[in-house]
């Protein structure tokens, strides 16, 4: 089986010891949080870089071009 | 970009929860009207859920842990809780998921896993509560023998129309089939 090339390991690493975000998880049963806050600015500014890469996967992958995905 | 929704959904779902499906995230990414009405939404007290095989199906042209962050950051600012160990819900809820597997095995694809799961908890939480939702644009894989199909959110884009559904389990069907199943 091939592995990473010589050079590829470092970078590979590198990834891998970046902080991931945490999603707000909830057990099942117990009532969402009122205090879920927004931030809708923020979250229009990575909408935008999240368009731009939603339509790289998509055309990657060849999925329809419409903004609805088909599952 | 234009919506045609109810006039009193936003006041109809105050103080209630949204289950919702990846296709919504699609489209309040891509859709800045649907944004801005789900933040309304959640501004009157629609608080906002979801499970990890949404975020999966999401955040899955991530190719770095920077983009994968986006992600996760656009389903947290949104103010979006994700629910955990959804899983367990098809051992310890049998009998319903038997049932929503026998009324959704006559679509072509079969229903997809992470469909299944959403109707499962909807079931789950209908016992604790009737003011909860699922949003989803997937028609298709949410069966109107068990489901009811309560509001349509019309999308329009640059060549067509979309929607979302808004559907609530109904106790009613789910008896009506279980006594003709006796």
């Amino acid at each position: 089986m091939n592995g990473p090339k010589k050079g590829e390991d470092n970078k590979l690493l590198d990834e891998l010891n970046k902080e991931v975000h945490q999603l707000n998880y909830i057990e099942i049963g117990k009532a969402a949080e009122d205090s879920a806050q927004l931030d809708v600015k923020r979250a229009k500014e990575i909408a935008k870089q999240l368009r731009e890469n939603i339509e790289a996967y998509r055309n990657e992958t060849g999925l329809s071009q419409r903004p609805h995905p088909q599952t | 970009m234009k919506l045609v929704y109810p006039n009193d959904l936003i006041p109809r779902l105050s103080n209630s929860h949204l289950l919702l499906d990846a296709n919504v995230l699609f489209h309040a990414v891509q859709n800045e009207d649907f944004f801005d009405l789900l933040v309304t939404m959640h501004t009157k007290g629609c608080a906002f859920l979801t499970i990890q095989s949404v975020v999966f199906e999401f955040a899955r042209g991530a190719k770095s842990i920077e983009q994968f962050n986006w992600y996760i950051d656009f389903i947290n600012l949104l103010g979006i809780q994700v629910h955990k160990d959804v899983e367990s819900l098809i051992t310890k809820d049998r009998a319903f998921a038997v049932l929503l597997q026998t009324h959704t095995s006559q679509s072509k694809k079969g229903i997809s896993y992470t469909d299944f799961l959403l109707l499962m908890l909807l079931h789950k939480f209908a016992h604790l509560s009737d003011k909860i939702n699922l949003m989803t644009a997937n028609y298709t894989d949410v069966p109107l023998k068990i489901f009811d199909r309560k509001d349509i959110i019309a999308l329009e884009y640059d060549g067509g129309v979309q929607s979302q559904a808004l559907y609530q389990i109904s106790q009613s069907k789910i008896d009506s089939l279980v006594k003709r199943a006796k």
